[in-house]
């Protein structure tokens, strides 16, 4: 019996869909194109653009290359069979020496013609073929047909050939040349163009054998000759320069290795070790950081030269770009930033390092890092844990920049305010000189001396304001010390104030419940045992939320400078059981206390942030595990007291132990860690003179433990 | 005769719902509603009790339910489903809906609960009458309009072979209702049947309803 079946067929508005609509920008077009030559292993692509400013009545954009050429057949069986598989087939694109590994995958660049212009002609030639072939395709015939009430196909749509005869045999290569051109080009979106056709290929690895583009618009004939093959700038006026290679051996991989970056706090330098190879696989790293100072003098040398950037990091797969590049100002954040550097810096304050910082080059090869695919927008890559990782690896890498931006910025810092004092020193110095200037000068030319006067009374006014503007910063130091203490309990406040909402959702729910019975109920002999229950209820949630609201309200009386003596086992008990009571309760964490007391002299309000801090970070440790335990327990040794605080959550990784205390590390964005918590632990009890590191976990297998030593003694 | 109707709740924080249990064992008699914060022993209480008249109320949020298997009022109401179809099943949520992922919404509307009730927002004689809206729902259903016919027979009756199916099994009433609870082939064969007959018979002789 015969089947019945259906077929796929495909409107004609389809040309639209993988053509302009998928293509975002036509600066992307126009790269996609130039990649298709790459693969053609071409050695020149020629991009023209005339008359293209500013209207666009004879506009034509052509871009033509000396690669392999297309056959009808090729044309026919690949070219206009879209989503042609034949490039992947194999993973190289023949025949040697090019050995080029295919950089356009999905068959569907050539669509990117649609973005620039409404009508194209594909003129094409083999080597040793007599004729050179002609296709057009007419996209605005397709839009006519698109905008008509009945259904027309894609595949219908009859696209016209003919042949021309060669003039030379051994000619061969493709030419796009491309009309009704859609949207004008201004001098500056050739000018970005140009550079970033540039960044094709790295500019510190040049192919062999070549791939020149070269770039001709008739209207700007000087700066776009078309002759000279556009050349990456040399990476210049760099403050600080690393680099990172992979190493495999097939065949004892233990001596595998991928390098990382890292930062020596002694030596104050950037050095490299040794880690395993990633989940992601191999990859090479270059990083140019820019300084203050580098930027300025990198912004002087290239205003004058037109539309450089520093624009951050660009990743490269067989040695031609991959990541994106768009057009102007209005994408520029969206789009450059696809490993979400910037992303962070919305949190942030001084030390981050964003896009405008460096330059980076990220080498990939398809044999060493397969997972890392072009998403089919060619605007980012496909979501995978692969690149995912990668993502977090570079941006690591950049935590060693940001190191020596820290240090640099507390070095500065510490240089000027010995210069600002030894400044108050040169003008003692000063004026004892002119004292003594003043007795030669009594003895031997009386007559100078009421111009010594006036001098000596000026010395003293500019050191008196002098004197003023160096008390001053020195103020401002320390009110901007103050208001970042005051930022940091307020943000303790808020987060507290998180955690404790859903529960206290929960109490007043279950009160307003019972009261809600008792109107309806009371007086009713049957429920005389229910309306006691509810009674003792009422007052139990009450009272607990009580506990919430007094610890509001002491951090709106606290004032930061109020120093007095406390006991730290009180404090903590009320913290823990009082305080943190219905949060804990809602979460189902038992709080466990074993401290020996003590009364310590300190910031009370500090120390209780410290804690708040600490029980934060563990709860969102403990979100998944079953039987959730907090304990915290201290005793008084010689010079202090320690305290060990622990949880049994998932504890931390290995090898982040440091970097957990930094101002916005965090590994728990999802949950709403804003990475801050350890960072003002660390900073209160830096204020109490103390330290906190990480210690061997109490809880086994998974926990954390927190050793906190305060002295007793403090200055 | 009205069958007593029973009310399960399964919740790993029923602490807020402890006025609306109050007023359910009110409405419906004190040993009515059974509480479990643990979703396998609730579950394999519903399972074995399949035949009685059963109204399930589940929470949404099982964050600390005892069975760790269970993270949400969805998983146990997938593994409910997966025995009947019939059980009546009111899922319970301190989360406004529009904070409820809508992939769960599109799983709660496939798996055919009844509806929801808001743990906070919904006042307490609120959630009494969506119980109350609940159990006259249930009361149309044919396995439960079967029952009540069933249990005005006598004893002896409800155990008289009923019915024969064509490999020589006998099925007194009390099977019947035993398989269409537990929604076994025979048992939706049986529904079917019983609900065309019902239906040809409205349409022909109106004295043929008389009881």
């Amino acid at each position: 019996m015969k089947k019945n079946t259906l077929n796929w067929r495909f409107d004609v508005n389809t040309f639209r869909l993988i053509g302009r609509d998928l293509i975002t920008d036509r600066i992307t077009a126009i790269f996609e194109l130039v990649k298709n030559s790459y693969d053609a292993n071409a050695q020149k692509v020629e991009v023209k653009l005339f008359d293209v400013v500013p209207n666009l009545l004879h506009s034509k954009i052509i871009i033509k290359d000396d690669g392999l050429g297309m056959s009808l057949d090729d044309i026919q069986n690949k070219w206009m069979v879209v989503g042609t598989a034949s490039k992947r087939q194999t993973s190289m694109s023949s025949p040697a020496p090019y050995n080029r590994k295919y950089v356009g995958e999905k068959g569907i660049g050539r669509f990117a013609v649609d973005k620039l212009g409404g009508n194209v002609v594909i003129r094409t030639k083999k080597e040793g073929e007599k004729q050179w072939l002609n296709v057009e395709l007419n996209w605005e015939n397709y839009e006519k047909l698109a905008e008509q009430q009945e259904l027309t196909l894609f595949t219908d749509v009859e696209n016209a050939y003919f042949f021309e005869d060669a003039e030379n045999e051994n000619e061969h290569g493709t030419e796009l040349i491309i009309t009704k051109i859609r949207e004008t080009w201004t001098e500056s979106s050739l000018q970005r163009l140009s550079k970033e056709l540039t960044k094709i290929v790295s500019p510190l690895h040049p192919l062999n054998p070549p791939f020149h583009i070269c770039l001709y618009a008739n209207e700007f004939e000087k700066q776009f000759d078309g002759k000279t093959p556009l050349v990456a700038d040399i990476i210049d006026f760099y403050s600080h320069k690393a680099e990172i290679k992979y190493h495999i051996d097939k065949e004892n991989p233990e001596n595998s290795y991928q390098e990382v970056l890292s930062f020596d706090t002694v030596k104050k330098i950037i050095y490299t070790t040794k880690k395993t190879i990633q989940l992601f696989g191999g990859i090479s790293m270059q990083l140019f950081y820019f300084n203050l100072e580098a930027k300025a003098k990198f912004n002087k040398y290239y205003s004058s030269v037109g539309d450089t950037r520093i624009d951050g990091i660009k990743i490269y797969r067989d040695g031609v770009v991959t990541t994106p590049f768009a057009e102007m100002e209005e994408h520029r954040e969206r789009k450059k930033d696809i490993l979400g550097i910037d992303k962070r810096l919305r949190r942030d304050t001084f030390t981050r390092i964003s896009i405008g910082d460096i330059l980076g080059m990220v080498y990939i090869t398809k044999e060493q890092n397969p997972q890392i695919t072009d998403a089919t927008g060619r605007q980012d890559f496909k979501d995978t844990k692969q690149y995912r990782e990668l993502k977090e690896f570079i941006i690591e890498q950049l935590y060693a920049f940001e190191q020596v931006k820290l240090f640099e910025r507390s070095e500065k810092s510490n240089i000027v305010s010995t210069n600002l004092e030894k400044g108050k020193e040169n003008f003692e110095n000063f004026e004892n000189q002119v004292k003594n200037l003043e007795k030669e000068i009594n003895k031997l030319k009386p007559e100078l001396k009421p111009a010594l006067v006036s001098l000596k009374q000026e010395i003293k006014e500019t050191k008196e304001v002098y004197k003023k503007g160096v008390d001053l910063i020195n103020e401002e130091r320390k009110e901007f010390v103050r208001k970042e203490s005051m930022y940091l309990s307020l943000l303790s406040t808020q987060m507290y104030s998180v955690q404790v909402a859903h529960a206290m959702r929960t109490k007043i729910g279950s009160v307003k419940d019972m009261a809600d019975f008792f109107s309806r109920r009371y007086p009713d002999e049957k429920f005389e045992a229910k309306f006691k229950e509810y009674a003792k209820l009422i007052h139990t949630e009450l009272q607990e939320l009580q506990h919430v609201t007094d610890f509001m309200l002491s951090y709106a009386k606290a004032d930061m400078k109020d120093i007095k003596e406390f006991n730290i086992k009180k404090t903590i008990e009320e913290l823990l059981n009082k305080t943190y009571e219905i949060p804990f309760g809602d979460s189902g964490i038992t709080p466990i206390i074993e401290m020996k007391d003590c009364v310590i002299s300190g910031h009370k309000q500090f120390f209780k942030d410290i804690f708040q801090q600490l029980i934060s970070n563990s709860m969102k440790a403990l979100e998944n595990i079953k039987d959730k335990k907090i304990r915290c327990s201290g005793y008084a040794e010689k010079d202090g007291y320690v305290i060990l605080f622990s949880d049994n959550g998932y504890g931390i990784a290995p090898g982040k132990e440091d970097r957990i205390f930094d101002m916005f590390y965090t590994t728990t964005a999802e949950q709403g860690g804003a990475g801050i918590g350890l960072w003002v632990a660390k900073n209160r009890i830096a204020a109490l003179e103390g330290t906190i590191q990480v210690v061997e976990n109490e809880f086994k297998p998974t926990g954390a433990t927190f050793k906190i030593t305060i002295p007793f003694n403090r200055k | 005769m009205n069958v007593p109707i029973q009310i399960i709740i399964i919740d790993d924080k029923p602490l807020a719902l402890n006025t609306f249990i109050t007023e359910l064992e009110i409405v419906y008699g004190e040993n009515s509603v059974q509480i479990f914060n643990d979703s396998k022993i609730g579950l394999d209480y519903i399972f074995d009790n399949l035949t009685k008249k059963m109204i399930v109320i589940l929470d949404y949020d099982l964050s600390q339910n005892k069975y760790d298997e269970d993270k949400t009022g969805l998983d146990v109401l997938k593994k409910i489903r997966e025995k009947t179809s019939l059980l009546t099943v009111i899922i319970c949520t301190t989360k406004p809906l529009n904070e409820i992922p809508p992939l769960d919404l599109v799983a709660f509307i496939n798996n055919h609960i009844f509806t929801f009730i808001d743990k906070f927002g919904d006042e307490t004689m609120g959630k009494v009458e969506i119980v109350e809206k609940a159990v006259l729902f249930m009361n149309k259903q044919i396995d439960t309009v079967l029952e009540e016919w069933i249990l005005r027979r006598t004893a002896t009756e409800r155990e008289i072979p009923h019915m024969k199916t064509k490999s020589g099994k006998t099925y007194s009433l009390n099977d019947l209702l035993f398989e269409i609870r537990n929604q076994t082939p025979l048992g939706i064969e049986l529904q079917t049947n019983m609900l065309n007959i019902t239906i040809d018979s409205l349409t022909r002789d109106k004295e043929q309803l008389n009881d």
